[in-house]
């Protein structure tokens, strides 16, 4: 069928349902951005192109369910190419409950102690939902001081346009920025890595970050997201999460560009990068 | 009397207990495109929404959730509003709002079913704090 223009915004009639149904998943996304145009969300960077391949609706929800492997999980969840669930969009829009995806998990193991990991990363989504219904102020507002050595003035609130356009030229990163644009997922691992880079490389303001996560990753949500970036930053830990190039290189799958020539910002030690991203800070202790 | 379920961008799904609590209201999602700019919700995750949306027996009306229900109770006059609770700040701010537009309603927040269940609040300051309360309910299937 002939995709409908959708109603202008002002429209005398405000109860006029908007259209059901679409020739394809291009045309839907065309029909909403349409009816986005103009406002901001609509125009930026990577929305140009095709639909997400995260198909939204709870058919696709269960069809993830059903694929789910929690020993598989556990053993290479921490890889970029591992069996990760890919069910956080579902979860994060209630199109599949917390309580029925831990039901299933257990439903396919032998034991409890199998699907323990996985049961453990849906626990963190009930933990930062619980302290955004206990402390809202938490999600924009910095729960703690940097602990970087740096004051919360000396980060940007800006993001750079290298950044958003993937031009930044650490090949690994403008990879990941690059799928976030186009996919609107990105593994754990790579959103910290990518998290990492932005707040303590570039010394941005984690809001900024969040703000941008949250613009572009399905999944996007207030509490998991924001308190995941300000964990990255210091804001909620103990010390910074920052990385290097061996890290990202053991956990890469085929075709991530982890060469030092091509990401020289991250090919240092630990210890070279602590002296350097954080010069006026002397080690963390326990703390 | 008429009651409407306001659905939002967090519980797409039939079976979520706020459909249960009214199984026979009309049920409307709010396609405002200055909340989903305010809610920094993009493209890619509009076009998520919008296909969870469209199997819903929901209606989609493009504006703001106040004008909406301003203008569903000109149609018939709606006594209660049903909205899927959460944390949402902006969530709740808009449902402020839509009280407002429609004021005399009773408004019914709906909880999903829990993931855990304690008897006391857990302490939130850090993950393991909080994994050590919960880790005996969540490893147990809910309901059996």
């Amino acid at each position: 069928m002939k995709d409908q223009p959708p109603p202008a915004l002002s429209a005398p009639n405000p109860l006029r349902p908007l259209q059901k149904t679409f020739a394809s998943r291009d045309a839907m996304r065309a029909y909403i951005s349409a009816l986005s145009r103009g406002e901001g969300t609509g125009e930026d960077a990577g929305t140009a192109g095709r639909a997400s391949p995260i198909e939204g609706g709870r058919a696709a929800g269960l069809a993830a369910l059903a694929l789910v492997d929690p020993p598989a999980y556990a053993a290479s969840r921490n890889h970029l190419d591992g069996a990760v669930s890919r069910l956080s969009a579902y979860i994060r829009h209630g199109v599949l409950s917390l309580d029925e995806v831990r039901n299933h998990a257990l439903d396919v193991v032998d034991n409890a102690k199998q699907a323990e990991k996985f049961i453990q990363e849906l626990a963190w989504r009930d933990y930062w939902q619980r302290i955004y219904a206990a402390r809202p102020d938490m999600i924009w507002h910095d729960v703690e001081a940097y602990k970087t050595g740096f004051d919360a003035s000396e980060y940007d609130d800006n993001l750079p346009d290298d950044v958003t356009a993937a031009r930044t030229g650490v090949a690994c990163i403008d990879a990941f920025i690059v799928e976030l644009l186009d996919t609107g997922y990105l593994h754990n691992h790579a959103r910290l890595y990518l998290a990492g880079y932005i707040v303590h490389w570039r010394r941005v303001t984690w809001q900024a970050g969040a703000r941008w996560f949250l613009q572009h990753l399905v999944d996007g949500d207030p509490a998991s997201n924001n308190l995941s970036w300000q964990w990255v930053a210091s804001t909620f830990a103990n010390k910074p999460y920052f990385f290097n190039l061996e890290t990202v290189a053991r956990f890469a799958g085929p075709g991530l560009d982890v060469s030092p020539t091509a990401n020289e910002p991250l090919a240092y030690s630990y210890e070279q990068l602590e002296a350097t991203l954080f010069p006026h800070k002397s080690g963390w202790g326990n703390s | 009397m008429t009651a409407v379920v306001w659905v939002h961008e967090e519980a797409l799904r039939a079976d979520h207990p706020v459909f249960q609590a009214a199984p026979d209201a009309r049920s409307v999602f709010c396609w405002d495109k200055v909340y989903l700019d305010h809610a920094n919700i993009g493209l890619n995750r509009q076009l998520f929404i919008y296909e969870c949306l469209v199997p819903l027996d929901v209606d989609i009306f493009a504006g703001t959730a106040a004008s909406i229900f301003a203008a569903l109770a000109k149609q018939d006059a709606i006594t209660e509003i049903f909205m899927a609770d959460t944390p949402n700040q902006l969530l709740h701010a808009e449902l402020d709002r839509v009280g407002q537009a429609v004021p005399g309603s009773r408004v019914t927040l709906v909880p999903d079913r829990p993931f855990v269940q304690m008897d006391t609040p857990p302490e939130l300051g850090r993950f393991h704090r909080y994994w050590n309360k919960a880790r005996k309910a969540a490893l147990r299937p809910s309901g059996r």
